[in-house]
């Protein structure tokens, strides 16, 4: 009985500790009282695990949703606003995307005669290729598909210019040689940490997951000196192909750097730009049917060698119509208007 | 342009599930997923979000794409609970407090769990569903404000100034509102011997550790 009672009570500590943590005011301080309370006994936890679980398994129950009182006024009810339906593009074959064969090129250009100049390594990847390549100084790059890097080493500087594409690079530590890396207008100036650029159509973005990063515009228009944007882990500036760069924002690592992984994932994304990033994996070409749909903004995910399921989801979301043609040709069209042609 | 984005969402958004007329196509796995599901999912969340932010399409479209990567979807037992389970998970994400205290409190949970257990990721363990029968009879037991209170919290990733603000009442009131209903359902569950055999995704999560090694390895 005593042991009953006592267990209600340390329920009712640990629903009010979990109260605590979710209300949005909780502090470092009252964090720390909680792991003294959880740490101080095996009672606590276990009382603390059950709230827990009990909380968390809430969106496992059969329309829990329903508990919530409806939504005020603006929803639209979804059946009203489907339209006439259109054929669905046909079944995909997988192998779709030809995977290139393995690409990787170093190019040793010819020794400048000045002392201390060293070669220039040129790094390249074909379409539907991700390599991961060491640096003379120890750093290592992924490079993306379809992406060029060179590289140039001397005794006091560490120079890169990423010519197209995309590469994630984790540079190593060296305090007296800064590795600058030339992204069209842009600059990005390092000493040693770890980052993702992206040379996309409209724009470079930057995404730092480690150590400071301090991106330049490389040719400010005005004659006032631009200032340079520092980037800390889990922040990303883009920059217009002018080299003037915009706000910093966060980003989420998991999603900007799955590439690596053989994913591209994007939340609230450009049409375009996903796109863009497709072709690096798409021996073909993909055209957009209507330049229109290049603006909507879209949130998915794909696999890099599997692009039918990119396609397929953005078929089955009436999101896009996709028009496969002959020699890997890809039409992107609007699911709103008939095909003109059969072929 | 991001009223193009709600216009295309709309024109299919209940599945192509009658797209008939196509006369003897067969559907792949991916699309049949989302013929079955994706008009039931963006319901469920539209219950909770309404128009958003965030958006109910970006959330099924982000559980979508992690199901397919990451499960053998033609294995999962209830496809639909778990692609809601991820779509409100992906919403949490986006109530910044909530996160950083769910995130906390696995932490300090995993960290106390130290060796004693490996590879258990709480969240991907499912509850038996006598356990889930508890516990919907304890939510439906629940007083509304208390109810409304944590469902704002679990489901929204509502702060309880905003809870209090949405619903006229106090912090102060919604944080005693929570602790009673977490109780409730914590003795509703308690009394049930634990029993989690049935998992419902168990056979898929060691394949899809394998392919997301953890590479920040600090």
């Amino acid at each position: 009985m005593t042991s009953d009672t006592q267990n209600d009570a340390l329920i009712s500590e640990a629903s009010d500790w979990l109260a605590y943590l979710y209300s949005g005011d909780a502090t470092d301080e009252g964090e720390a009282r909680f792991k003294a309370w959880i740490r101080a006994d095996r009672a606590h936890e276990a009382a603390f695990r059950q709230v827990n679980a009990a909380f968390e398994a809430l969106d496992q129950l059969d329309d829990i949703e329903q508990q919530l009182p409806a939504p005020s006024a603006r929803v639209v009810p979804i059946a009203a606003a489907v339209d006439k339906q259109h054929t669905p593009w046909a079944v995909w074959v997988a192998g779709v995307v030809a995977v290139a064969a393995a690409l990787l090129v170093t190019v040793y250009l010819p020794q400048g005669t000045e002392p201390g100049l060293a070669d220039t390594r040129l790094y390249e990847t074909g379409v539907g290729e991700v390599k991961t390549v060491s640096l003379p100084d120890g750093s290592v790059v992924t490079l993306g598909a379809n992406s060029a890097l060179s590289a140039r080493f001397t005794g006091e500087e560490r120079d890169a210019e990423l010519v197209r594409g995309r590469a994630y690079f984790d540079i190593a530590r060296d305090e007296a040689r800064r590795f600058d890396i030339a992204v069209g207008e842009t600059e990005v100036r390092v000493l040693g940490t770890a980052f993702d650029i992206r040379k996309g159509p409209e724009d470079v973005r930057v995404s730092v997951t480690e150590g400071l990063v301090e991106v330049v515009d490389r040719q400010p228009a005005s004659d006032v000196e631009t200032p340079p944007v520092w980037l800390r882990p889990g922040e990303q500036v883009a920059a217009d192909l002018s080299g003037n760069m915009g706000e910093t924002v966060s980003f989420n690592p998991a999603d900007a750097l799955s590439w690596r992984e053989g994913r591209l994932s994007y939340a609230d994304a450009k049409l375009a730009d996903i796109v863009a990033d497709a072709r690096r994996y798409h021996r073909g070409e993909i055209r957009f049917g209507d330049a229109a749909i290049a603006d909507l903004r879209i949130t998915t995910s794909f696999r890099t060698n599997r692009l039918d399921e990119l396609f397929a989801g953005l078929d089955a979301m009436g999101a896009i119509r996709v028009d496969r043609r002959p020699r890997g040709l890809i039409v992107l069209a609007d699911p709103g208007d008939a095909f003109e042609e059969e072929e | 342009m991001s009223d193009a984005k709600i216009a295309i969402f709309r024109r299919r958004a209940d599945g192509a599930g009658t797209a008939g007329g196509g006369g003897g196509r067969v559907l792949g796995p991916v699309e049949r997923l989302y013929r079955d599901h994706w008009g039931g999912l963006c319901r469920r969340l539209r219950r909770i979000y309404g128009e958003g932010p965030p958006e109910p399409e970006d959330l099924a479209q982000i559980a979508f794409a992690k199901v397919i990567e990451q499960y053998d979807h033609e294995a999962i037992e209830r496809p639909g609970a778990l692609l809601f389970r991820i779509a409100v998970n992906a919403g949490l994400d986006n109530a910044r407090k909530n996160s950083r205290a769910r995130r906390f409190i696995d932490d300090e949970l995993s960290y106390l769990e130290g060796s004693r257990v490996e590879e258990i990721t709480p969240s991907d363990v499912y509850e038996s569903r006598e356990r889930l029968r508890a516990l919907e009879q304890a939510i439906k037991a629940l007083p509304r404000a208390q109810r409304e209170a944590l469902l704002r919290s679990r489901l929204k990733g509502e702060t309880y100034a905003e809870i209090a603000a949405a619903i006229g009442s106090s912090p102060a009131s919604i944080s005693r509102s929570l602790a009673a209903a977490t109780r409730a359902l914590a003795h509703a569950v308690g009394d049930i011997a634990d029993n989690d055999e049935d998992k419902m995704t168990a056979q898929n999560r060691d394949g899809q550790e394998q392919r997301r090694p953890r590479t920040e390895t600090q």
